[in-house]
């Protein structure tokens, strides 16, 4: 009981230790959630301001075959981390840096077109990598 | 060799590989793990943001305790309890269609049974271990 214990408050205390170091060193470590929600308003872009903008615009579809198959914004690219490498040879022949580029899911809650988005942005550097805001059935609605 | 022994070892090997292949998988990029986490909808922000950071790890430590002797029960205890939390959370979100994250790129299930299924199966092997640590000699 006394070992059980024991190596129960060893992996407790070193867990803690690794997560602070992680928080601190990792170059892919989580944005607190402090900070989250500026990055994340840089990152939304409404309907509305995409019927707004004037310039070409490169749609990726984050959601999986099924989704994509049945429906899609037009012209978008299937993209999502499930089929990562053969979308992203994809992705880069049609892509040029200019390009805004808005990622789109299933719903506001969902968050495969954020990660896309970022992974978009970790793989290319700082293009114009957006998710939209409410996901495809925002598009569909308004 | 006491049949029990491999047996032992079997477990042993399936539950330390399914965390600390978990474990390092997530570790290696704790930014898209947050988002997985995030996708549960179970969390606070913090609460989420504190679990991405710290699970993968305690995944790692867990899988390295079960094979130190004297840690080898607690290790076990932590592993069960872990994963029966994990099950909860998977049923209480059956209705999100989600990728937990779990095993990145390598290993996604194709359905909510397979998924409840393979951790039944970690969480069997944690009681087992948690109960039966290590041989006892006669």
């Amino acid at each position: 009981m006394k070992d059980t214990l024991k190596a129960i408050g060893f992996i407790l205390t070193a867990t803690a230790i690794a997560s602070g170091l992680t928080a601190w060193l990792h170059p892919r470590a989580p944005v607190p959630p402090s900070q989250a929600k500026s990055i994340e308003a840089k990152e939304a872009i409404s309907v509305t301001e995409v019927r707004a903008y004037l310039g070409e615009i490169l749609w990726v579809d984050a959601r999986h075959l099924e989704d994509f198959e049945a429906s899609h914004i037009e012209g978008s690219i299937l993209l999502n981390e499930d089929h990562w490498d053969e979308g992203f040879a994809q992705f880069v022949a049609y892509w040029y840096p200019e390009q805004l580029v808005i990622v789109y899911c299933n719903a506001e809650a969902c968050q495969a077109s954020k990660a896309v988005a970022r992974r978009l942005r970790q793989n290319l550097g700082e293009g114009q990598f957006r998710y939209l805001e409410g996901g495809y059935p925002a598009w569909t609605n308004q | 060799m006491d049949k029990s022994i491999i047996i032992r070892g079997g477990i042993r090997l399936f539950l330390s590989a399914s965390f600390l292949l978990s474990g390092i998988i997530k570790v290696l990029d704790p930014a898209r793990f947050h988002l997985d986490v995030e996708s549960f909808q179970l969390l606070s922000p913090l609460a989420a943001y504190l679990t991405a950071l710290a699970l993968p790890w305690f995944e790692i430590f867990t899988a390295l305790g079960l094979w130190i002797p004297k840690a080898a029960r607690g290790s076990a205890l932590l592993a069960s309890t872990i994963t029966s939390v994990f099950i909860l959370a998977l049923l209480m979100t059956q209705h999100l269609d989600l990728d937990c994250g779990c095993f990145g790129d390598w290993l996604i299930f194709p359905n909510l049974a397979t998924h409840i299924a393979f951790n039944c199966a970690l969480l069997a092997s944690g009681i087992y271990l948690t109960c039966r640590p290590a041989h006892k000699r006669s």
